[in-house]
């Protein structure tokens, strides 16, 4: 998929969802954190129709109401006691603490789906060779390699079986025996034929110049550098926020209301800019095909 | 002056005995097509290897190798790596990287060359080979022919001066493999590419190659254009290697009495036009008795009901509604495209696989119902990969290690040990680790162990690939051997010559069912493409010869085969 926010750069998208899930994990404040959860299920259903989410949302929300519900449970801080379980208080703080951390959880775990989306393995390895050229070099090789090993183990097991040696019958020790002699095969195999790989790799010329270069097909445009501006600016203005106080939200020892005064206001209009620019581009893509 | 000159080459790897290459004397004009070819273990693939600096085997060299009248150790090592580009047999293990974009690139940005150099050559490589589809794909997603492609695109992305392959369509079956060749030649008269070829199957690049070079025990022993070299081998008085030949001039030599050089065929067309008054001359009788006889009256031994079969739950069926009758003593073969799902058939008429529909019956019974143990005795299962059935560190120990396991459920396993280990002529390898033998050999002693379980059907997938015309030969007369002892052999080939010459009935899988299973004179006689060129070019006259034994029959009379068969 190469269009809207995935059409950017890999840079800008990457620091993103980087700067997104510091976000979600330093700032506590409920309204912020429903925001951002919203924006980034909005994001999802722009992206893929919401596929991928669908896919994952029910062990998601298993996962956020488990955090909500067994926080007020172990936890008996805060003054507000709104009733016992089994003799233990349980106060509204330490609710409202819970789905703040709910809310939290949601958020990095809906981005972490549309940045799956965005940032595909090749445009990681794009940003982690600049800064790691050899391991990303290894990475790559490596996932050359995943599968190639899997099917071969497949195929080992398949025939060994034919030769009795079974990974899935017999007693367990003597299951363990026979999965340790197809991992044994699987090796010798595979160091034999990597002996043609290295061949291979010399004769196209590996290891004769120390300045290897890397072949990756990605531009900043004007484009991309107006969007990675604009992160660091609104991004940038909300972690200024944070460090003022500004959007705090207190939960211990005692719930703060939500009011909301000027301050918050401003934050959460800050907020907005934040979130909005993925969703924003993402909707300009779909006015030009209107 | 030549641009490859080899003068007096010789060269022994460390701890061996002989010399892998003895006064090698060769010399290569830019633009040159030149096949080298010769039985396994000739020293193809160690000249070859010596041609490429990066990868010189260790050893003693003695002799001079020369690139551009200059000794080729002295060219610079970026020169080298550019100039001399080279393709390995095996398409899998060649391939470094992960996505087909990676894996080109990555000779270039091993030389550090920029970013736009490097896009604008992928870029009309791309074009030139239609590989832009599949630009971002995962290399294990490509076919084999196609991950062959992708290794001769990602080299000549360094554009070589000299291309070097080493039994490049070995591992491919024939289609991918005649892409292959078209490709290597456009780019020979194209470019005027030099390339240097070793390969033992001369059929496909007979009509493509100016020069062939045919080596043994390291020494060069023919050398010239198709025709004169082919003129002296037949010349020659060692018959063994008129098998190197392609069929159509072997049927010419065989019909022909005194050979012209000039008229030697290279292909169909010019095999046509060399036999045909031949044929006009010779009063010929179209009668292929060689068909050995299928008993259909009997039982079925492997019955295949109406079986589908699909890998995962979303994707297609690779089998589909697919029904067999396989009758005990016959020679099964099962031929299609390249996932067509032959080797997926095998397995589930092996036992190994449990179909989603459908039923396989062994002797009447359930397949599956069989417990595992008898299954796998009963059933023998031969992969593709020999490799995947080695397990000790010598072959005596692959051998008796397995004759002791099945010492309590066959009988008279140590006779058949000895009998099958004389066979298949694995005395002399006892002692080897079974990684050390060459691909052949790895297939016979696969196979030994297979045996040994006195199996009453033999499953093989497509094992005769790679396999030199000598052993081709000596491979079948041990299928028929085990034919002879009651063995039902089902076999997985693409090996056209091989299956028409041998087997006795072929199948065809398609689109997830067996459309048409006939005896191999009327299975071949009546495809049009899907034949061998020695039924290609005599069909007018002769549509049901299919092999050059059966024209020969059809001219000159069972006597004379005999003769003319005996020696090789």
């Amino acid at each position: 998929m190469n269009r809207g926010f995935a059409s950017l750069h890999p840079s800008p998208c990457f620091l993103y969802y980087v700067s997104l899930v510091i976000l979600a994990m330093i700032i506590y404040h409920p309204l912020f954190l429903s925001l951002a959860l919203c924006a980034q299920i909005l994001l999802n259903i722009m992206q893929d129709g919401g596929k991928k989410l669908k896919e994952s949302i029910k062990y998601f929300i298993f996962l956020g109401l488990l955090i909500f519900l067994i926080n007020p449970i172990i936890s008996h801080r805060g003054q507000t006691v709104l009733f016992y379980f089994f003799d233990n208080p349980v106060t509204l703080e330490a609710v409202i603490y819970g789905f703040v951390m709910m809310m939290s959880l949601l958020t990095i775990l809906v981005a972490f789906i549309s940045y799956n989306l965005v940032i595909t393995p090749d445009k990681f390895m794009f940003l982690f060779s600049s800064i790691f050229p050899k391991t990303a070099f290894m990475c790559m090789m490596a996932m050359r390699f995943v599968p190639v090993l899997r099917k071969r183990s497949q195929d080992i097991a398949l025939v060994q079986k034919t030769r009795g040696t079974d990974t899935s019958t017999g007693s367990f020790v003597q299951r363990i025996k026979n999965g340790m002699q197809i991992i044994i095969i699987l090796i010798t195999w595979s160091l034999e034929e990597a002996i043609i790989t290295s061949r291979s790799m010399r004769a196209r010329g590996y290891g004769i110049t120390k300045d290897r270069t890397s072949y990756f097909d990605y531009k900043m445009t004007k484009r991309d550098w107006t969007v990675l501006g604009l992160i660091i600016l609104s991004f940038g203005n909300l972690l200024y926020c944070w460090h003022c106080g500004i959007g705090y939200f207190q939960v211990y020892p005692e719930v703060s209301a939500l009011t909301l005064d000027i301050d918050t206001g401003l934050f959460l209009a800050a907020s907005l800019i934040y979130l909005a620019i993925p969703i924003v581009i993402e909707g300009a893509e779909r006015l030009i095909w209107l | 002056m030549a641009l490859i000159d080899i003068q007096n080459l010789n060269f022994t790897y460390p701890n061996a005995k002989e010399r892998a290459l003895k006064n090698v004397n060769i010399s290569v004009e830019a633009g040159e097509f030149v096949v080298i070819c010769g039985p396994s273990g000739c020293g193809k693939t160690t000249l070859l290897s010596l041609l490429k600096r990066e990868i010189r085997p260790e050893g003693e060299i003695c002799g001079k190798i020369y690139y551009r009248g200059k000794p080729l150790h002295q060219i610079s090592e970026r020169g080298a790596v550019e100039e001399i580009g080279m393709v390995f047999q095996d398409p899998e293990n060649q391939i470094v990287l992960d996505t087909v974009v990676h894996e080109l690139a990555f000779g270039m940005e091993n030389l550090g060359y920029g970013i736009l150099t490097m896009k604008k050559r992928i870029g009309e490589m791309c074009s030139f080979f239609g590989l832009e589809k599949m630009l971002h794909k995962p290399v294990n997603e490509l076919s084999g022919g196609e991950k062959q492609i992708l290794n001769l695109a990602s080299v000549l992305l360094l554009q070589p001066k000299v291309l070097l392959l080493d039994e490049p369509t070995a591992q491919l079956d024939p289609i991918g493999a005649k892409q292959f060749l078209q490709i290597v030649y456009r780019l020979n008269r194209e470019l005027s590419m030099t390339v240097i070829m070793s390969e033992h199957r001369l059929e496909d690049v007979f009509s493509l190659a100016d020069k062939i070079i045919f080596m043994e025990k390291g020494q060069v022993k023919h050398m010239g254009n198709p025709k004169s070299i082919s003129f002296d081998i037949l010349k020659s008085k060692n018959a063994s290697l008129h098998n190197y030949l392609p069929s159509l001039v072997r049927m010419y030599s065989y019909l022909k009495e005194d050979i012209q050089e000039k008229e030697i065929p290279v292909d169909v067309r010019e095999a046509k036009k060399a036999i045909w008054h031949l044929l006009e001359e010779n009063q010929v009788r179209d009668n292929r008795g060689s068909d050995k006889s299928c008993k259909t009256s009997e039982k079925p031994i492997i019955k295949v009901t109406d079986i589908s079969f699909r890998y995962e739950k979303d994707m297609p069926n690779i089998l589909d509604r697919l029904s067999l009758d396989v009758y005990p003593g016959e020679f099964l073969t099962i031929l299609g495209g390249n996932g067509a799902g032959k080797s997926t058939l095998l397995q589930v008429m092996a036992g190994l696989k449990k179909p989603q529909r459908g039923k396989v019956y062994f002797n009447g019974r359930d397949i599956l119902q069989i417990p595992e143990e008898e299954r796998y005795l009963k059933i023998g299962y031969l992969a593709q990969n020999p490799m995947l059935y080695f397990i000790y560190e010598t072959v005596e120990e692959e051998l008796y290690k397995r004759a002791e396991m099945l010492r309590t459920k066959v009988e008279g396993i140590d006779q058949m040990l000895e009998k099958y280990v004389d066979l298949f002529g694995i005395g002399p390898l006892l002692k080897r680790h079974p990684y050390d033998l060459s691909g052949g050999e790895k297939q016979k002693l696969a196979m030994t162990i297979v045996l040994l379980s006195k199996p009453q059907v033999l499953l093989l997938d497509e094992p005769t690939k790679g396999f030199d015309p000598t052993f081709k030969i000596s491979f079948k007369n041990i299928l028929d051997i085990l034919i002879n002892t009651g063995i039902t052999i089902i076999m997985v080939s693409h090996d056209i010559e091989f299956v028409a010459a041998n087997a006795s009935s072929c199948a065809l899988l398609f689109n997830g069912e067996i459309t048409s299973k006939a005896t191999p004179t009327n299975f071949f006689s009546e495809n049009y493409f899907y034949t061998t060129a020695v039924n290609r070019t005599v069909r007018e006259k002769l549509p049901k010869a299919i092999t050059v034994e059966d024209v020969i029959k059809a001219c000159k009379g069972e006597k004379f085969t005999r003769a003319k068969f005996a020696l090789c």
